[in-house]
């Protein structure tokens, strides 16, 4: 279908029409060395707050949160970037970078909360954010316009629980992992449906909302919930798993996805379950796709493999650490731990050290957003 | 205080040369049997004598009955709230911890469903079993306490705070015997050191009660003080205090600390393990710390509704926060490193 019946396709399904480029998706998918970052904290009396570094450390904005925050998106051209609120929070940030960090809060549809994950579309003029319908039980995409962040449209994320979402390189598709899981605001962060959660990772078309392609694991593994991803420029698919089955249960916790072809689980000496104690925090790909990481706060690990052969290439222990981001260098990655270090990790030789100067008094939270 | 004492305690960690490790096993059934399943089979007790009040308050209203209700409540409040600190197992089947207790309500639910079930009468609520399947918001002891405090003359609203009171007891009796029956949570805790459903291994289950007794600092810090208190008296919020229409909000962060003191000082808990670790006056510290906070809480003049907004007594309420804020550094710093455990920020609670 050529892009100009698509369009005209979209508009008389939708009300909405996201604005695609081509060109600014490849640009926006570019590896380019990050020119800085953000994550979301909380400090020593427990309160909540986002701060943005740049690329060699230095201190940015900084801003209060009313509720634990998640990831952070930065706007593609805009010196902004949006805070998500941790499920079931309700709460957005957008933070004026230019302005000194000054936010301005943006509240969830009352019959919606979010679950903590967003993204811009390539040109910056429309936002994805993964929401709840907890009534119904089905998970959404919330669809902003940036220009004043109103919410003009949903679509369906086609799971319950839907977590994080990337875009494809075609800066069009977008690929969600729908954690399978059911909760209800009313019940905090209860699960409700563990024995028949049916997780999923579906590529979806953000410009229809169609459904355009599904992985699932086959029904032994279906408490395996699928939250975080990431997406190479070559369009592999990394996603992260946490188990909500038997400990004693031998199961992967990381795949990858090419095109149509059956996921890849990834697997380490002593078993990726054993390393990660059932449960995956953040997956990205470094600068260069070559390489993955992905960070295990319970296991107090950092584990990396090489994307094109599989293969493990090893681990770095790392206390309570959960944030990853890639750096500009093939095979670096940033790492943010509970403890409030921030460290480089050269993945094929997995030495560390630190950015920047541990603050102990800060506890970095689960991700890094990169801008 | 107590700040002193704290910064003495850090101290006293920071120079203690290592010596031998906790013996985790020896932990989790000291906790299991010294102070959980007490603290359920407490909850059982209460809340069965809570729906017998209830009954007897309905087949013959009076003031007598009435003030034996209230009574009651409060001694299953008591029960609940020292039971609270235990954040894992059997009290997370189904939401029973919210199902049992329903706040904060920050969006107003039970307000607005209670208002719609009195106007409405609705006779399934008050059947029996008619509860199960309801919103939380309308099972749990909150509401009791709105039913039983605010519509005392209500002869509907009596039928239906008999059923909450039903409803929590059989709740209560289902997780005592989830614990205590062959194959329960007991039987988990005590054989984690062989690797099971829950656990790799002894110590990942010392680490659910530790994040206990962290959690539970959190929720007393965060939801029972700091949301009444607000930044300053002008700004202070009475009614969001827990338990207010029965002025029992500082009796509930009592109990919850006779909890988390009871898990440190009964014997092979916390406090041993730490003499164990060669990190004694640490434990004994603990001990009397969560002690004396207690004793603060209950030494406050006014119910927590009034005195967030009292100029003399809410430095009292400031104070006991400190305390409280002081516990936690000390659970999360020394107390975690000398048992060998991560409580870490993402590990405790990710997403």
């Amino acid at each position: 279908m050529n892009r100009r019946r698509f369009l005209i396709g979209a508009a008389g399904a939708a009300a909405f029409v996201p604005s695609f480029s081509a060109t600014l998706a490849r640009a926006a998918l570019t590896p380019a060395r990050p020119r800085g970052y953000a994550a979301c904290a909380a400090d020593a009396d427990g309160n909540f707050f986002a701060a943005g570094f740049s690329a060699d450390g230095a201190p940015g904005f900084r801003i209060d949160l009313p509720e634990r925050g998640h990831d952070i998106a930065f706007h593609p051209a805009r010196a902004e970037a949006v805070v998500f609120s941790r499920r079931p929070g309700v709460t957005m940030h957008v933070v004026d970078i230019a302005a000194g960090g000054r936010a301005r809060e943006i509240e969830a549809r009352p019959d919606r909360h979010f679950y903590g994950h967003g993204v811009f579309t390539p040109d910056g003029r429309h936002m994805f954010v993964t929401e709840n319908d907890f009534e119904a039980g089905r998970g959404v995409l919330g669809i902003y316009d940036t220009k004043g962040y109103r919410r003009i449209d949903e679509i369906p994320s086609h799971g319950v629980g839907p977590h994080q979402l990337r875009r494809m390189p075609d800066g069009r598709t977008l690929v969600i992992g729908n954690g399978g899981i059911r909760t209800h605001p009313d019940l905090g962060r209860a699960k409700l449906n563990v024995e028949d959660m049916k997780p999923s990772l579906a590529f979806v078309d953000s410009q229809t909302g169609r459904r355009l392609h599904a992985v699932r694991l086959p029904e032994p593994l279906h408490k395996l919930s699928i939250r975080h991803l990431d997406v190479n420029g070559a369009g592999t698919v990394a996603f992260g798993m946490q188990y909500e089955g038997d400990r004693r249960d031998r199961v992967p916790m990381i795949a990858l996805v090419t095109g149509g072809a059956a996921p890849r689980l990834l697997k380490a000496p002593g078993g990726v379950d054993h390393m990660m104690r059932h449960y995956t925090g953040s997956t990205v790909f470094d600068s260069s796709g070559r390489y993955v990481a992905v960070s295990s706060p319970r296991g107090h690990v950092v584990g990396v493999w090489e994307t094109r052969s599989a293969d493990f290439v090893g681990n770095v222990k790392a206390r309570d650490a959960c944030g990853l981001a890639a750096t500009g260098k093939t095979g670096e990655f940033l790492v943010t731990s509970g403890d409030g270090s921030i460290r480089l990790c050269d993945a094929p030789g997995l030495r560390t050290r630190e950015l920047r100067a541990a603050d102990r008094s800060v506890h970095w939270d689960n991700h890094i957003g990169v801008a | 205080m107590r700040t002193l004492f704290v910064l003495s305690l850090l101290v006293i960690a920071a120079v203690r040369p290592a010596a031998a490790a906790p013996d985790y096993a020896a932990l989790n059934r000291a906790l299991t049997d010294g102070a959980v399943i007490p603290a359920y089979r407490s909850l059982a007790e209460t809340t069965a004598a809570l729906r017998d009040a209830s009954e007897a308050r309905c087949d013959a209203a009076s003031p007598a009955t009435l003030e034996a209700a209230k009574a009651a409540f409060g001694r299953a409040m008591d029960a609940w709230q020292h039971a609270q600190p235990v954040s894992f197992g059997p009290v997370k089947t189904d939401s029973r911890d919210v199902r049992i207790e329903f706040w904060p309500d920050k969006r107003g639910t039970g307000t607005r469903q209670v208002r719609r079930a009195l106007a409405a009468k609705q006779p399934d609520l008050v059947a029996p079993g008619g509860l199960k399947g309801k919103s939380v918001a309308l099972q749990g002891l909150v509401t009791y306490e709105r039913l039983l405090y605010d519509h005392a003359d209500d002869a509907y609203a009596c039928r239906f705070a008999t059923a909450i009171a039903r409803f929590q007891a059989e709740i209560a009796a289902a997780i005592v015997a989830d614990w205590t029956k062959t194959g329960g949570y007991r039987e988990t805790m005590l054989t984690a050191g062989g690797g099971n459903a829950q656990y790799a291994d002894a110590k990942e289950a010392a680490t659910d009660f530790l994040k206990s007794v962290a959690t539970a600092l959190d929720r007393m810090i965060d939801q029972k003080l700091e949301r009444p208190l607000g930044d300053s008296r002008a700004d202070s919020f009475g009614t969001r205090a827990e338990s207010w229409r029965s002025g029992r909000s500082l009796e509930n962060v009592a109990a919850g600390l006779d909890m988390l003191g009871l898990m440190f000082s009964t014997p092979g808990g916390f406090r041993d393990q730490l003499a164990a670790a060669g990190a004694g006056p640490l434990g004994d510290g603990m001990v009397r710390l969560f002690g004396e906070a207690a004793a603060a809480a209950r030494a406050i003049p006014l119910p927590l509704s009034k005195a967030v907004a009292d100029e003399t007594v809410r430095p009292q309420v400031e104070k006991l926060l400190d305390d409280l804020q002081g516990l936690r550094t000390l659970v999360r710093n020394p107390v975690a490193d000398e048992l060998g455990i991560v409580i870490g920020f993402n590990s405790l609670d990710g997403d």
